[in-house]
């Protein structure tokens, strides 16, 4: 073998695809050959610097909470795939993790106030509730039309999606309505909460866009699409998991007349 | 009831085989994506694809490979730049064996692991992958980080076997070269005039 024949293998005998008749005489030219060993030494300690950095570098800051969103995930395809299945021992369990995570997360957003730890905890407890109810009936009560002196009832006719389903959720410590709408294929998550306990998050200041003479905020992540403004007293936020659903019908825009709480 | 049946055996399944290759699928989201709000999407994104398609998946085959494969091709499709790096259009000009050239008769050929590991960092390394472009460090993260061979790359990544060997060794040269522009702007190297 020459120099030239030896120092083509380099690169196959580095990442161990070379045969081992190859190896063998690659190794045969090296012990004869003071250039190629040195080209081949260097060449294997800068590989074995680049793997053995990289894996340094590849501590995940915090897979429990990856992990909890994962199975949340797995929950809700597992709603869409079979519905009717009962809830779950796993489902509880993904909820304690998530409950625990949560608390990881505020301790992070409070010590490390990276942009990570604000994006989860402002906005993926939304996405949660929404995979929460999407799919679940209606109660037999009668629907909830107003909160916070705002109109719901409209909503349906505006957008051709029904209401399917209602509570009451507590949100990062905030407890606000959570309507469901849905048209059978998508769903989409209305929330109401009292302005002063959930005033907008001020980092969505720069994605305003102006409807109708309202300023929405909007918030993009890869798997959800939040919509915020307010009206009056209300902070109201709209959710899909679906990118190109028109989220501005879904808001309610006016406040009516009568002020009534009709959530238990 | 059957059907339950068979569901709840196919989620007990799906978590026992596929959820403990998350650390690898992050570790290498979060190369691939370069952030980690995307890194946990693209992580998120590939466990519920392969869900979806658990059927599909050959029982007593490779998982980690298959989840890998679904997570580069959402990669791919969705999450890779459009415009082509600066860097790219240079690779060519970067010499076969450029930095033995560069080196020859200094300390690092004759001792490049001491010299080297000693002044290289961790983050030194990850910002070079990083600013690989995408072809490039696909595959070069798939290699160095997760150790997997040139067949299941291009398996994984559904690329020839030729483009794999050719994107990696020119991969290798950009992070060469940008390791040692690194080490000589930080003094640790003198340039050869």
């Amino acid at each position: 073998m020459n120099c030239q024949e030896a120092l083509d293998l380099l690169y196959d005998i580095i990442d161990k695809e070379a045969s081992e008749i190859d190896a063998q005489e690659v190794q045969q030219h090296l012990d004869g050959c003071r250039d190629c060993f040195k080209i081949y030494r260097l060449e294997s300690s800068i590989q074995a610097l680049i793997q053995e950095r990289l894996k340094n570098n590849d501590q995940p800051a915090n897979t429990e909470v990856l992990k909890s969103r994962v199975i949340s995930k797995l929950d809700a395809i597992d709603r869409e795939e079979n519905p009717g299945a009962p809830p779950r021992v796993y489902s509880l369990v993904a909820k304690v993790m998530v409950a625990v995570a949560a608390v990881v997360i505020i301790i992070g957003a409070v010590s490390l106030g990276s942009d990570y730890y604000r994006h989860v905890s402002l906005y993926v407890p939304f996405e949660e509730a929404h995979h929460e109810l999407a799919g679940q009936p209606l109660p037999d009560d009668p629907p909830v039309s107003t909160y916070l002196g705002l109109d719901f009832s409209d909503i349906g006719a505006r957008t051709g999606y029904a209401l399917v389903s209602y509570s009451k959720e507590s949100i990062n410590d905030v407890e606000m309505a959570h309507f469901v709408y849905s048209n059978g294929n998508s769903s989409v998550s209305v929330f109401a909460v009292p302005k002063d306990d959930y005033p907008i998050p001020l980092d969505l200041a720069e994605n305003s866009v102006t409807r109708n003479g309202i300023v929405y905020f909007e918030h993009h992540c890869r798997t959800c699409h939040l919509l915020f403004h307010q009206v009056d007293g209300a902070v109201i936020i709209t959710a899909s998991e679906q990118e190109d659903i028109d989220l501005f019908p879904f808001s309610p825009q006016e406040k009516v007349s009568v002020i009534s709480l009709l959530l238990p | 009831m059957a059907d339950r049946k068979k569901y709840a055996q196919k989620r007990k399944e799906f978590e026992a085989e596929a959820l403990p290759h998350m650390d690898a699928l992050y570790r290498t989201a979060l190369r691939l994506a370069k952030n980690q709000n995307d890194a946990e999407d693209l992580v998120q994104e590939a466990y519920a694809k392969a869900y979806r398609f658990w059927d599909k998946f050959e029982s007593g085959s490779n998982c980690r490979a298959w989840l890998f494969k679904i997570m580069t091709n959402i990669f791919i499709n969705q999450y890779r730049s459009k415009s082509r790096s600066p860097l790219s259009a240079n690779i060519d000009d970067i010499d076969e064996n450029f930095l033995y050239g560069q080196l020859a008769g200094s300390e690092l050929t004759e001792n490049p692991e001491q010299a080297l590991f000693a002044k290289i960092f961790d983050d030194d390394v990850k910002k070079a992958i990083e600013n690989l472009p995408d072809d490039f460090r696909m595959v070069a993260v798939l290699s160095f980080l997760e150790g997997f061979s040139y067949q299941e790359i291009a398996d994984i990544a559904d690329l020839q076997l030729g483009t794999v060997k050719s994107r990696l060794h020119r991969g290798r040269k950009i992070l060469q070269k940008q390791l040692f522009d690194y080490a000589v702007k930080n003094g640790y190297i003198k340039e050869n005039a």
